[in-house]
């Protein structure tokens, strides 16, 4: 165990560093579209919100590597050169807008319809009312949500080994295919994505209790 | 040609794989609801310890990738116990079986908590046995609302099944990488095999919709 991590842990944890990469990047550029896809489909136009809706149901109604296979397939027909960690965190991007843009609706949606209302009738503006009105009370239920997400996300990741995107299950199979050391390193592999996602739903978690309380605080007040 | 003509042509083609990963999932369905009764009546056990097994069994299976999973039971554990090749597609199925066990658990769960202390204590002094409590009561309210979840829990399964093309099973996914390599098309059989994967998915998340609104409303009050 010990030669193993001396001779190959600087590439596992290189690999590591990889999942984290392509899930932070990934991930906050997808959420920051996802938020925007959200807000459309809680939106008036009817077009916009049809295609948010078809985007969300491609996305959600296939696997993630089958999501992931074809962007590469469509850069490499198109003849573009680009990285594989940078088609991976695409795919990363891709999946998390589409995840985002429901818990967003879903949050929009339980929200009462009355405050809208009010915050019209106080002579709030358009700008006014989200900032104010609406947005903070869809953090609550958002914010959880995106906790989750991330840890769903990490574990989908693992998939992108199979597109050689240099993240820590493509980096197990070449320390593998140098050293033979099967379980050993599968386990050492494991218990890293334990911790990771571990921690990530941890925090969600937390964030879920916390949120509830403030939000009992609030009311009580 | 174009490519909707060539989406079209590899189709048929893709039938055999679609019909694996249907096998595959319904077995590992099957097997993750006969995984999950044990975990539930661990839950529930009276001594702690058996109790604390589980919820650790349950958070081993969250804070793993299934891909991970999957590698380990193929690869790592025949080369720990000095077993020769193991069938990947039964590998696969217990894999996914297991992971979907641990979830499929906290749905049952989920289901059990939401029938009312009443009932069991209605059902206690009517003198029914702890089978027929079972049997006449709790099972028939909890199924209700646990079948939407458990609907739902199949198109998880369905999503995270093309992790077995990674260990050689000719799933949905690694028959359209096959037909890619045979025609030199790379586009047209992926988007083939995530149309066929759109439309069990989608018919599955419909039903799992359906079932949840006729379900609900005559469920349970509480």
């Amino acid at each position: 165990m010990n030669d193993l991590i001396s001779s190959h842990g600087a590439l596992i944890a290189e690999g590591f560093l990889g999942t984290m990469r392509v899930v932070a990047i990934g991930f906050v550029s997808g959420a920051l579209a996802g938020a925007v896809l959200g807000a459309i489909a809680c939106g008036r136009a009817d077009w916009a919100r049809m295609l948010v809706r078809c985007y969300v149901e491609v996305i959600r109604n296939t696997p993630f590597l089958v999501q992931a296979s074809l962007i590469f397939a469509l850069f490499g027909v198109a003849g573009v050169r680009v990285s594989t960690m940078a088609l991976g965190t695409a795919a990363v991007a891709l999946y998390t807008a589409a995840y985002m843009a429901e818990i967003v609706r879903g949050a929009y949606r339980a929200l009462p319809a009355g405050q809208s209302d009010a915050a019209r009738a106080l002579g709030l503006g358009r700008m006014a009312r989200l900032r104010k009105v609406i947005v903070p009370q869809l953090l609550p239920a958002v914010i959880p949500g995106a906790a989750n997400l991330v840890a769903t996300v990490t574990k989908e990741s693992a998939f992108l080994a199979a597109l050689s995107v240099a993240e820590l299950t493509f980096a197990g199979q070449v320390a593998i295919s140098q050293t033979f050391r099967v379980f050993e390193i599968w386990a050492i592999v494991g218990a890293l994505y334990l911790v990771l996602i571990l921690s990530l739903l941890g925090i969600a978690a937390r964030l879920e209790r916390g949120l509830v309380w403030a939000r009992a605080q609030q009311q009580r007040r | 040609m174009d490519l909707a003509t060539r989406v079209a042509a590899t189709l048929p083609l893709l039938l055999d794989g679609l019909w694996t990963t249907l096998v595959i999932c319904t077995a590992s369905m099957v097997m993750a609801v006969v995984m999950a009764v044990p975990l539930v009546a661990a839950r529930r056990s009276r001594h702690r310890w058996i109790a604390g097994l589980a919820i650790g069994w349950v958070g081993l299976i969250r804070g793993l990738p299934i891909v991970i999973l999957v590698l380990l039971m193929y690869f790592g554990l025949p080369a720990l116990l000095d077993f020769g090749r193991v069938p990947a597609f039964w590998v696969g199925v217990v894999a996914l079986g297991l992971n979907g066990g641990a979830f499929v658990s906290e749905i049952l769960r989920a289901a059990i908590a939401r029938v009312p202390p009443g009932q069991w204590e209605a059902a206690a002094a009517l003198g029914l046995s702890r089978v027929s409590v079972w049997r006449l009561v709790v099972i028939p309210q909890m199924l209700p609302v646990a079948l939407p979840a458990l609907v739902g829990e199949a198109t998880f399964i369905v999503k995270a099944s093309p992790v077995l093309s990674l260990i050689t099973v000719v799933d949905l996914t690694r028959r359209s990488q096959q037909v890619a390599m045979q025609t030199f098309d790379p586009l047209a059989p992926m988007l083939a095999a995530a149309l066929l994967y759109f439309v069990v998915l989608f018919a599955l998340s419909r039903l799992a919709a359906v079932l949840e609104a006729r379900l609900a409303p005559q469920g349970l009050a509480a």
